[in-house]
Protein backbone atom coordinates (compact mmCIF):
# COMPACT_ATOMS: atom_id res chain seq x y z
CA UNK A 1 0.00 0.00 0.00
CA UNK A 2 1.65 3.54 -1.25
CA UNK A 3 1.37 6.74 1.25
CA UNK A 4 -0.58 9.34 0.23
CA UNK A 5 -0.66 13.20 1.85
CA UNK A 6 -3.32 12.61 4.51
CA UNK A 7 -4.47 16.30 4.48
CA UNK A 8 -5.77 17.84 7.56
CA UNK A 9 -9.29 15.65 8.12
CA UNK A 10 -10.23 13.68 11.37
CA UNK A 11 -9.07 9.87 9.87
CA UNK A 12 -11.05 6.52 11.50
CA UNK A 13 -10.94 3.32 11.26
CA UNK A 14 -12.94 0.77 11.18
CA UNK A 15 -12.91 -0.14 15.20
CA UNK A 16 -14.54 3.29 15.49
CA UNK A 17 -11.70 5.73 16.59
CA UNK A 18 -9.99 8.20 14.97
CA UNK A 19 -7.22 11.08 14.94
CA UNK A 20 -6.58 14.22 13.24
CA UNK A 21 -2.90 13.81 11.78
CA UNK A 22 -0.47 16.38 12.00
CA UNK A 23 0.73 18.99 9.33
CA UNK A 24 2.84 17.09 6.53
CA UNK A 25 1.55 13.62 7.17
CA UNK A 26 1.72 10.93 4.72
CA UNK A 27 -1.16 8.17 5.21
CA UNK A 28 -2.03 4.56 4.36
CA UNK A 29 -4.69 2.25 5.40
CA UNK A 30 -4.72 -1.93 6.15
CA UNK A 31 -7.83 -3.61 7.00
CA UNK A 32 -7.07 -3.29 11.15
CA UNK A 33 -5.26 0.20 10.82
CA UNK A 34 -4.20 3.58 9.81
CA UNK A 35 -0.73 4.23 9.27
CA UNK A 36 1.04 7.85 9.35
CA UNK A 37 4.26 8.89 8.45
CA UNK A 38 4.64 12.18 10.94
CA UNK A 39 7.19 14.81 9.49
CA UNK A 40 10.74 14.56 9.87
CA UNK A 41 12.54 16.91 12.21
CA UNK A 42 14.29 20.00 11.05
CA UNK A 43 17.27 19.34 11.96
CA UNK A 44 19.14 15.74 12.14
CA UNK A 45 20.15 14.45 15.18
CA UNK A 46 23.96 13.89 16.58
CA UNK A 47 24.21 10.27 15.08
CA UNK A 48 24.23 9.72 11.67
CA UNK A 49 22.31 6.76 11.61
CA UNK A 50 19.51 8.32 13.22
CA UNK A 51 18.88 11.05 10.46
CA UNK A 52 16.13 11.30 8.02
CA UNK A 53 14.27 8.66 10.11
CA UNK A 54 10.52 9.85 9.92
CA UNK A 55 8.48 8.86 13.16
CA UNK A 56 5.45 5.87 12.20
CA UNK A 57 2.30 6.65 13.77
CA UNK A 58 -0.27 3.69 13.64
CA UNK A 59 -3.84 3.97 14.96
CA UNK A 60 -4.74 0.01 14.96
CA UNK A 61 -8.34 -1.34 16.15
CA UNK A 62 -9.14 -4.15 18.31
CA UNK A 63 -12.85 -4.77 17.35
CA UNK A 64 -13.31 -6.50 20.88
CA UNK A 65 -11.87 -6.21 23.94
CA UNK A 66 -14.08 -8.06 26.03
CA UNK A 67 -11.49 -8.41 29.44
CA UNK A 68 -11.01 -5.00 29.53
CA UNK A 69 -7.72 -2.72 29.31
CA UNK A 70 -5.55 -3.66 31.72
CA UNK A 71 -6.16 -7.66 30.45
CA UNK A 72 -5.71 -6.63 26.82
CA UNK A 73 -2.58 -4.26 27.51
CA UNK A 74 -0.51 -6.81 29.53
CA UNK A 75 -1.20 -9.19 27.12
CA UNK A 76 -0.40 -7.13 24.03
CA UNK A 77 2.94 -5.95 25.89
CA UNK A 78 4.01 -9.53 26.60
CA UNK A 79 3.34 -10.00 22.72
CA UNK A 80 5.41 -7.02 21.86
CA UNK A 81 8.07 -7.13 24.91
CA UNK A 82 8.60 -10.79 22.86
CA UNK A 83 9.27 -9.16 18.97
CA UNK A 84 10.91 -6.69 19.92
CA UNK A 85 14.84 -6.33 20.00
CA UNK A 86 15.88 -5.41 23.85
CA UNK A 87 13.22 -4.04 24.77
CA UNK A 88 12.71 -1.94 28.11
CA UNK A 89 9.69 -0.35 29.56
CA UNK A 90 10.36 2.67 30.77
CA UNK A 91 6.92 4.41 31.61
CA UNK A 92 3.32 3.23 32.18
CA UNK A 93 0.59 5.34 33.47
CA UNK A 94 -3.58 5.84 33.25
CA UNK A 95 -3.87 8.53 30.86
CA UNK A 96 -7.31 10.68 30.11
CA UNK A 97 -7.50 11.87 26.53
CA UNK A 98 -10.69 13.42 26.14
CA UNK A 99 -13.60 11.75 27.09
CA UNK A 100 -11.07 8.16 26.78
CA UNK A 101 -9.35 7.10 29.59
CA UNK A 102 -6.82 4.69 29.21
CA UNK A 103 -2.87 3.82 29.41
CA UNK A 104 0.17 5.74 28.36
CA UNK A 105 2.79 3.19 27.87
CA UNK A 106 6.55 4.19 26.46
CA UNK A 107 8.84 1.79 25.50
CA UNK A 108 12.60 1.61 24.09
CA UNK A 109 14.43 -1.15 22.15
CA UNK A 110 17.29 -1.28 19.88
CA UNK A 111 15.97 -3.05 16.61
CA UNK A 112 18.94 -3.28 14.87
CA UNK A 113 21.29 -3.48 17.83
CA UNK A 114 22.31 -0.44 17.76
CA UNK A 115 19.85 2.13 17.17
CA UNK A 116 17.80 3.56 19.87
CA UNK A 117 14.52 3.46 19.56
CA UNK A 118 11.45 4.98 21.73
CA UNK A 119 7.70 3.63 20.75
CA UNK A 120 5.12 5.56 22.86
CA UNK A 121 1.77 4.04 22.85
CA UNK A 122 -1.53 5.17 23.52
CA UNK A 123 -3.93 2.43 24.74
CA UNK A 124 -7.76 3.29 25.27
CA UNK A 125 -10.86 1.37 25.20
CA UNK A 126 -14.72 2.41 24.86
CA UNK A 127 -17.82 0.86 24.90
CA UNK A 128 -15.71 -2.66 24.82
CA UNK A 129 -13.97 -1.72 21.63
CA UNK A 130 -10.32 -1.08 22.03
CA UNK A 131 -7.42 0.79 20.10
CA UNK A 132 -3.87 1.52 20.59
CA UNK A 133 -2.20 4.52 19.08
CA UNK A 134 1.74 3.67 18.72
CA UNK A 135 4.04 5.83 17.22
CA UNK A 136 7.87 4.78 16.81
CA UNK A 137 10.79 6.91 16.54
CA UNK A 138 14.92 7.54 16.51
CA UNK A 139 15.29 8.16 20.45
CA UNK A 140 17.31 11.34 19.60
CA UNK A 141 14.46 12.64 17.65
CA UNK A 142 12.08 12.39 20.40
CA UNK A 143 12.44 15.68 21.54
CA UNK A 144 11.92 17.47 18.60
CA UNK A 145 9.06 15.60 18.03
CA UNK A 146 6.96 15.17 21.66
CA UNK A 147 4.56 18.18 20.98
CA UNK A 148 3.20 16.48 17.87
CA UNK A 149 2.74 13.42 19.38
CA UNK A 150 0.89 14.80 22.50
CA UNK A 151 -0.96 16.60 19.64
CA UNK A 152 -1.97 13.27 18.13
CA UNK A 153 -2.34 11.21 21.01
CA UNK A 154 -4.87 14.40 22.47
CA UNK A 155 -7.03 14.20 18.80
CA UNK A 156 -7.31 10.22 19.57
CA UNK A 157 -11.47 9.89 19.94
CA UNK A 158 -14.09 7.40 19.63
CA UNK A 159 -16.78 8.02 17.05
CA UNK A 160 -18.43 4.68 17.29
CA UNK A 161 -18.40 1.96 14.84
CA UNK A 162 -18.44 2.44 11.24
CA UNK A 163 -22.03 1.31 9.71
CA UNK A 164 -21.93 -1.66 8.08
CA UNK B 1 43.14 -4.30 23.62
CA UNK B 2 42.00 -7.84 24.14
CA UNK B 3 40.13 -10.35 26.19
CA UNK B 4 43.48 -10.86 28.01
CA UNK B 5 43.14 -6.93 28.64
CA UNK B 6 39.61 -7.32 30.07
CA UNK B 7 37.93 -6.50 26.85
CA UNK B 8 34.46 -8.12 26.21
CA UNK B 9 34.96 -7.43 22.28
CA UNK B 10 30.66 -8.76 21.77
CA UNK B 11 29.66 -6.01 24.57
CA UNK B 12 31.98 -3.51 23.64
CA UNK B 13 33.62 -3.31 27.16
CA UNK B 14 36.36 -3.00 28.67
CA UNK B 15 36.57 -3.67 32.64
CA UNK B 16 39.67 -2.50 34.40
CA UNK B 17 41.22 -0.65 37.19
CA UNK B 18 39.85 2.92 36.88
CA UNK B 19 43.15 4.46 36.83
CA UNK B 20 44.19 2.79 34.11
CA UNK B 21 41.27 3.79 32.10
CA UNK B 22 41.15 7.29 32.55
CA UNK B 23 45.02 7.13 31.54
CA UNK B 24 43.81 5.02 27.89
CA UNK B 25 41.18 8.25 27.28
CA UNK B 26 43.72 10.52 28.22
CA UNK B 27 46.46 9.62 24.80
CA UNK B 28 44.13 11.83 23.22
CA UNK B 29 42.55 8.70 21.04
CA UNK B 30 45.99 7.49 19.58
CA UNK B 31 45.60 4.83 22.11
CA UNK B 32 44.43 1.95 20.07
CA UNK B 33 45.76 0.26 16.85
CA UNK B 34 44.45 -1.08 13.41
CA UNK B 35 43.92 -4.48 15.56
CA UNK B 36 41.66 -3.49 18.17
CA UNK B 37 37.44 -3.69 17.65
CA UNK B 38 36.72 -1.05 15.25
CA UNK B 39 34.16 0.49 18.03
CA UNK B 40 36.33 0.67 20.74
CA UNK B 41 38.79 2.72 18.08
CA UNK B 42 35.45 4.92 17.40
CA UNK B 43 34.99 4.97 20.82
CA UNK B 44 38.41 6.29 21.83
CA UNK B 45 38.28 9.12 18.79
CA UNK B 46 34.96 9.91 20.47
CA UNK B 47 36.58 10.87 23.54
CA UNK B 48 39.37 12.35 22.33
CA UNK B 49 37.36 14.82 20.39
CA UNK B 50 33.61 14.98 21.78
CA UNK B 51 30.70 16.69 20.35
CA UNK B 52 29.00 16.32 22.97
CA UNK B 53 30.43 15.20 26.71
CA UNK B 54 27.77 14.04 29.68
CA UNK B 55 28.25 13.64 33.42
CA UNK B 56 25.94 11.62 35.01
CA UNK B 57 25.81 11.24 38.78
CA UNK B 58 23.93 9.24 40.57
CA UNK B 59 24.42 7.14 43.91
CA UNK B 60 27.54 8.61 44.86
CA UNK B 61 29.11 7.99 41.47
CA UNK B 62 30.39 10.10 38.37
CA UNK B 63 29.92 8.28 34.86
CA UNK B 64 31.12 10.27 32.15
CA UNK B 65 30.04 9.88 28.11
CA UNK B 66 31.91 11.16 25.29
CA UNK B 67 29.91 11.18 22.30
CA UNK B 68 30.83 12.39 18.33
CA UNK B 69 28.76 11.54 15.13
CA UNK B 70 29.66 7.96 14.98
CA UNK B 71 31.12 6.44 18.43
CA UNK B 72 30.88 7.24 22.03
CA UNK B 73 32.66 6.04 25.19
CA UNK B 74 31.21 6.10 28.48
CA UNK B 75 33.35 5.20 31.91
CA UNK B 76 31.19 3.94 34.18
CA UNK B 77 33.11 3.45 37.78
CA UNK B 78 32.53 0.12 39.55
CA UNK B 79 33.93 -0.98 42.91
CA UNK B 80 36.88 -1.40 44.34
CA UNK B 81 38.38 1.10 41.85
CA UNK B 82 37.59 -0.60 38.88
CA UNK B 83 35.67 0.82 36.37
CA UNK B 84 34.32 -0.16 32.75
CA UNK B 85 34.68 1.69 29.19
CA UNK B 86 31.66 1.13 27.24
CA UNK B 87 32.65 1.59 23.35
CA UNK B 88 28.76 2.26 21.72
CA UNK B 89 27.22 3.24 18.75
CA UNK B 90 25.92 7.16 19.21
CA UNK B 91 22.07 6.58 18.61
CA UNK B 92 22.93 3.49 21.34
CA UNK B 93 23.50 5.81 24.16
CA UNK B 94 20.23 7.13 25.02
CA UNK B 95 19.59 3.23 26.03
CA UNK B 96 22.74 2.85 28.05
CA UNK B 97 21.56 5.70 30.15
CA UNK B 98 18.17 4.40 30.79
CA UNK B 99 19.84 0.81 31.91
CA UNK B 100 22.61 3.24 34.00
CA UNK B 101 19.78 4.83 35.80
CA UNK B 102 17.62 2.45 36.13
CA UNK B 103 14.79 4.29 33.94
CA UNK B 104 11.38 1.98 35.09
CA UNK B 105 7.80 3.04 35.39
CA UNK B 106 7.43 5.25 38.81
CA UNK B 107 4.18 7.27 40.20
CA UNK B 108 4.99 10.92 39.84
CA UNK B 109 5.15 12.64 42.83
CA UNK B 110 1.77 14.30 44.21
CA UNK B 111 2.76 18.02 44.18
CA UNK B 112 5.64 20.05 43.16
CA UNK B 113 7.51 21.78 46.15
CA UNK B 114 9.87 24.77 46.09
CA UNK B 115 12.82 24.61 48.49
CA UNK B 116 16.18 27.11 48.79
CA UNK B 117 18.90 25.20 46.40
CA UNK B 118 20.92 24.75 49.69
CA UNK B 119 18.37 23.18 51.85
CA UNK B 120 18.13 20.91 48.65
CA UNK B 121 21.33 20.35 48.94
CA UNK B 122 21.56 19.64 52.79
CA UNK B 123 18.52 16.71 52.80
CA UNK B 124 20.34 15.51 49.46
CA UNK B 125 23.61 14.96 51.41
CA UNK B 126 21.77 13.09 54.39
CA UNK B 127 23.43 15.58 56.82
CA UNK B 128 19.66 18.15 57.58
CA UNK B 129 19.58 16.46 61.37
CA UNK B 130 16.04 15.90 62.80
CA UNK B 131 13.44 17.98 61.84
CA UNK B 132 12.92 21.08 63.20
CA UNK B 133 10.26 23.09 64.59
CA UNK B 134 8.97 26.01 61.81
CA UNK B 135 10.43 23.72 58.87
CA UNK B 136 8.71 25.09 55.85
CA UNK B 137 5.96 22.27 54.57
CA UNK B 138 8.26 21.55 51.18
CA UNK B 139 11.29 20.76 53.49
CA UNK B 140 9.22 18.16 55.65
CA UNK B 141 7.85 16.80 52.86
CA UNK B 142 10.99 16.42 50.92
CA UNK B 143 12.68 14.91 54.14
CA UNK B 144 10.30 12.26 54.60
CA UNK B 145 10.42 11.77 50.93
CA UNK B 146 13.83 10.34 51.27
CA UNK B 147 14.25 7.38 52.31
CA UNK B 148 17.24 4.98 51.95
CA UNK B 149 15.57 3.98 48.91
CA UNK B 150 15.51 7.69 47.27
CA UNK B 151 17.39 7.80 44.48
CA UNK B 152 18.74 11.20 43.10
CA UNK B 153 20.50 11.91 39.90
CA UNK B 154 22.12 14.26 37.52
CA UNK B 155 22.90 14.73 34.21
CA UNK B 156 24.98 17.45 32.70
CA UNK B 157 25.64 17.64 28.87
CA UNK B 158 27.82 20.28 27.15
CA UNK B 159 28.62 20.55 23.40
CA UNK B 160 31.23 21.36 21.27
CA UNK B 161 30.68 24.71 20.06
CA UNK B 162 27.80 25.32 21.61
CA UNK B 163 26.79 29.40 22.07
CA UNK B 164 25.49 28.84 25.57
CA UNK B 165 28.19 28.62 28.11
CA UNK B 166 25.87 27.22 30.10
CA UNK B 167 25.05 23.25 30.42
CA UNK B 168 22.21 20.75 29.67
CA UNK B 169 21.18 19.73 32.80
CA UNK B 170 18.22 17.16 33.60
CA UNK B 171 17.72 16.35 37.42
CA UNK B 172 15.75 13.70 39.22
CA UNK B 173 14.75 12.74 43.02
CA UNK B 174 12.71 9.21 43.09
CA UNK B 175 11.75 9.21 46.11
CA UNK B 176 10.29 5.62 46.27
CA UNK B 177 7.26 7.25 47.07
CA UNK B 178 7.14 9.95 43.88
CA UNK B 179 9.28 11.34 41.29
CA UNK B 180 10.72 14.65 40.66
CA UNK B 181 12.03 16.56 38.24
CA UNK B 182 14.74 18.89 39.58
CA UNK B 183 14.87 22.42 37.79
CA UNK B 184 16.29 25.86 38.87
CA UNK B 185 14.32 28.79 40.24
CA UNK B 186 15.86 31.66 41.16
CA UNK B 187 17.84 31.01 44.21
CA UNK B 188 15.30 27.93 45.07
CA UNK B 189 15.22 25.17 43.08
CA UNK B 190 11.64 23.27 42.09
CA UNK B 191 10.68 20.08 42.28
CA UNK B 192 7.98 19.19 39.49
CA UNK B 193 6.19 15.76 39.26
CA UNK B 194 7.66 13.73 36.42
CA UNK B 195 6.77 10.46 34.54
CA UNK B 196 9.73 8.71 33.82
CA UNK B 197 8.20 8.81 30.20
CA UNK B 198 8.51 13.27 30.94
CA UNK B 199 12.13 12.71 32.02
CA UNK B 200 13.14 10.74 29.39
CA UNK B 201 11.82 12.84 26.56
CA UNK B 202 14.41 15.56 28.36
CA UNK B 203 17.03 13.04 28.32
CA UNK B 204 16.38 12.94 24.57
CA UNK B 205 16.63 16.44 24.63
CA UNK B 206 20.83 16.64 25.86
CA UNK B 207 21.88 15.51 22.58
CA UNK B 208 22.90 18.22 20.54
CA UNK B 209 21.44 18.20 16.27
CA UNK B 210 23.62 18.01 13.08
CA UNK B 211 25.01 21.53 12.77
Amino acid sequence: VSWAPAGAARLGHVGGFSVVPPDGSELRRTDTAIELLLPGARRPPLAEEASGARPLAQLRAELSCPAGCAVWVGRCLLGQSERLVAPHLLDSRRVRLGELTGLHTVTHHLPDGRLSVTLEQWWVVARGRASVLSVSMPTLDLAAHAPRLDALAASLRFDGPAPP
Amino acid sequence: VSKDDGYDREAGVLRAPMATLEALLARSGDAATEEDDPRFRQALVAAARPRCRLTIDRRGGRATCWIDRRGAALLVPRSGARGELCALDAAAVPAALAALLELSPRPSARAPLRLPVATLATLLAGTAGPPTHGEANSEAELRAALTPAAVHWRIESRWTGDRSPAPRVLEAIDSGGGQWSVRPAGDDVLLEPATTGELWRGLAGLFPRAR
